[in-house]
């Protein structure tokens, strides 16, 4: 194996291809800072243009893409609340807070230190998981799936004890809202009144540019002041302060990859679930954590960890059976028959070195989106000392212009506005915004996979404890509702007896 | 009961209503399978609302319905999401270069109260950047609006 890895890096350390792959590194930040556009859609541009190169050219370049993509998004999650790709909006929940506190450069050095240990873990996994892939991949079915879902929304929505009745009640509408469309279970469609708009659903991404992004900027334009204002979030201090507070928490970023390597590896689920589900089991285990949302740095490095640490994830099934982890790795399945090779186990036997070589430039990408972040946070900081009146205009348009991008319908900036409004109301009115946010991630999933195990269970319930991947979920989610609920009731009870 | 109060339900109110137009909708076009999960969240939902109401009608969330940001003026937010609506209607119609650049004048220069000679050039820089990335950079058409394609 070490072989083969010394003459992938030899493939990959020449003048040539360390100039495609930063060139990638390059197009994936400025593509990851704007909101709304992602990976696939970087991807998917660049597809036709690696036509006719050598192939471990066109991997640099792809895997420079990928592995920047995640950090572009987070300057923007944390500066101006609205997530570059759609990961990155677990980001928003403490790192915007931390920009409003004037601790911007803090938030940034954070992400640019959890991002690529995130990365580098999930390469060193990948590297020590890929010649028994097959069994971990197989590990998660449709029982799985569904507890998966079931643990993120019942995590994110009791974790708040004062919002708990309205958390539930939003993550309730979430996944209302997320029952809308083509129901890939029945073949039918739901809700759609006759409209072909709506028989995808109602976009996700649109949808979370308006919950952060415009309601935020709606804030801003009412209130008239900059996102911060204090001139310590461009000072340098800030920077090596979220760079040591990685370090210094070094079970949240372990645990965050560990979360973005197993769940990006779990086909379908992708990356959002992945960032969502390693901040609110970082929230539940902390001893405080009502003060997760108000500028917690571990609610920093949870989520950016986890995104780094799913695309090594990601390209197990992908590589292994073919199977695209997410629709990243979709596009990129595209550049891999571009180039003559066929995903699948055999690929494992006879591209080995193209594996590696591509193993290693998504290590190099995140560690070059690193340093190019770290070198320009002092300058990307001062966007928080724009004044609203300025900023929020500029940002409504940018937000708008990258929801009608994903797919070029201008039903897509109508859902973003719509959710940018909805969102305000949210706010104005007490009504948390992540669970409702979590339930739209997440519905579609659980409902697959609860629909897909009662078929395979013939209506028998035992199906959701019939493996140990799926009683280890059903111990954790059974573990969160009494960690939550137990002291909860307590302290009614006491409050009652004092009463009386 | 005190204005406030009513203020703080009414949100919970207006989600009942919508949880009941959904269930009917939901009773009256899809089969049995179709709405098994959908409507069963949507019952669950609907049970939720009349706890929080009960809470809330008992006076229990007081804390929950008192106002976000003291100094905010009704009409403050209603002109910013009525802005924001009004930019997606000029997108619709006009496109994101007519549209947006309306748009950024008015909000720059007029509600924001910058000066005209700034205005322009913020408006001027952005879209030009908008174009080179999206048009140039991209190869990406951004929508020309209804009336002009």
């Amino acid at each position: 194996m070490f072989e083969v890895l010394l003459g992938a890096a030899s493939d990959i350390l020449t003048l040539r291809t360390m100039l495609f792959l930063l060139l990638g590194v390059m197009a994936g930040l400025v593509i990851g800072v704007i909101p709304g556009l992602g990976g696939t859609t970087a991807l998917a541009i660049l597809m036709p243009l690696t036509f006719g190169m050598e192939p471990i050219d066109a991997f640099a370049l792809a895997g420079g893409i990928m592995g920047s993509v995640g950090a572009g998004g987070a300057i923007t999650a944390i500066l101006i609340n609205a997530p570059g790709t759609a990961p990155n909006a677990a980001t928003c929940l403490d790192g915007y807070p931390m920009a409003r506190q004037g601790r911007a450069a803090e938030a940034l050095g954070a992400t640019a230190t959890a991002s690529p240990l995130g990365g580098l873990f999930g390469m060193v996994t990948l590297l020590m998981v890929l010649p028994f892939a097959k069994e971990l991949v197989l590990m998660f079915g449709p029982p799985e799936f569904f507890l998966l879902a079931l643990f993120g929304i019942v995590t994110i929505t009791l974790s708040d004890p004062p919002t708990m009745i309205r958390g539930l009640i939003t993550s309730g509408i979430g996944l209302m809202i997320a029952f809308v469309g083509y129901d890939s279970v029945s073949g039918g469609d739901r809700f759609t009144f006759g409209s072909n708009y709506l028989w995808d659903g109602i976009p996700l991404v649109p949808a979370l540019i308006g919950l952060f992004a415009l309601t935020e900027m709606i804030r801003l334009t009412i209130s008239g002041s900059s996102i911060a204002t204090d001139t310590e979030s461009v000072r340098l201090d800030g920077i090596m302060r979220g760079v040591r507070a990685t370090f210094k928490h070094w079970r949240v970023v372990l645990r965050g990859s560990i979360i973005g390597t197993l769940i990006g590896a779990a086909p379908g689920a992708g990356g959002t679930v992945a960032t969502f589900v390693s901040y609110s089991s970082t929230k539940n285990s902390d001893p405080h954590p009502e003060t997760f949302g108000t500028g917690r740095i571990e609610g920093v490095i949870a989520p950016e960890a986890a995104n780094n640490a799913k695309d090594s994830g990601a390209l197990l099934p992908t590589l292994a059976f073919g199977i695209p982890g997410s629709s990243e790795m979709a596009v990129f399945l595209g550049i891999l028959v571009l180039h003559g090779m066929q995903p699948g186990p055999t690929m494992l036997l006879e591209h080995e070195r193209v594996i590696y070589g591509l193993i290693i430039a998504l290590t190099i990408s995140a560690i070059l989106s690193a340093i190019l972040m770290l070198v320009l946070i002092r300058w990307l900081a001062m966007i928080t000392l724009v004044k609203g009146q300025i900023l929020a205009p500029l940002v409504i348009i940018t937000s708008l212009v990258g929801a009608y991008a994903i797919d070029s319908r201008p039903g897509d900036v109508m859902v973003a506005a719509t959710f940018g409004i909805i969102g305000y109301l949210m706010v104005r009115f007490h009504y948390p915004r992540l669970p409702l946010v979590i339930a739209l991630v997440l519905g579609e999933t659980a409902e697959r996979g609860f629909m897909q195990s009662m078929m395979i269970g013939r209506g028998d319930w035992k199906i959701f404890v019939s493996s140990p991947a799926s009683i280890i979920l059903v111990i954790m989610i059974l573990g969160s509702l009494l960690w939550w609920v137990v002291p909860l009731v307590r302290k009614r009870s006491r409050g009652s007896r004092v009463d009386g | 009961m005190d204005r406030q109060r009513i203020v703080g339900l009414a949100p919970s109110l207006l989600l009942v209503v919508f949880t009941v137009v959904y269930l009917t909708i939901g009773y009256r076009t899809l089969d049995e399978e179709s709405r098994q999960v959908p409507l069963m969240t949507a019952y669950l939902t609907l049970f939720l609302l009349g706890l929080d109401l009960l809470a809330g009608w008992r006076g229990k969330h007081a804390s929950l319905t008192a106002k976000v940001e003291p100094g905010v003026t009704l009409t403050e937010e209603f002109r910013a999401a009525l802005s924001l609506l009004g930019l997606v209607v000029a997108i619709y119609f006009l496109g994101f270069y007519v549209g947006g650049v309306l748009y950024l004048l008015v909000s720059l220069g007029w509600i924001g109260k910058q000066g005209l000679r700034f205005s322009i050039i913020t408006t001027i820089i952005t879209f030009v950047s908008i174009y080179l990335l999206f048009e140039k950079g991209l190869s990406f058409q951004l929508f020309r609006g209804v009336l002009f394609t």
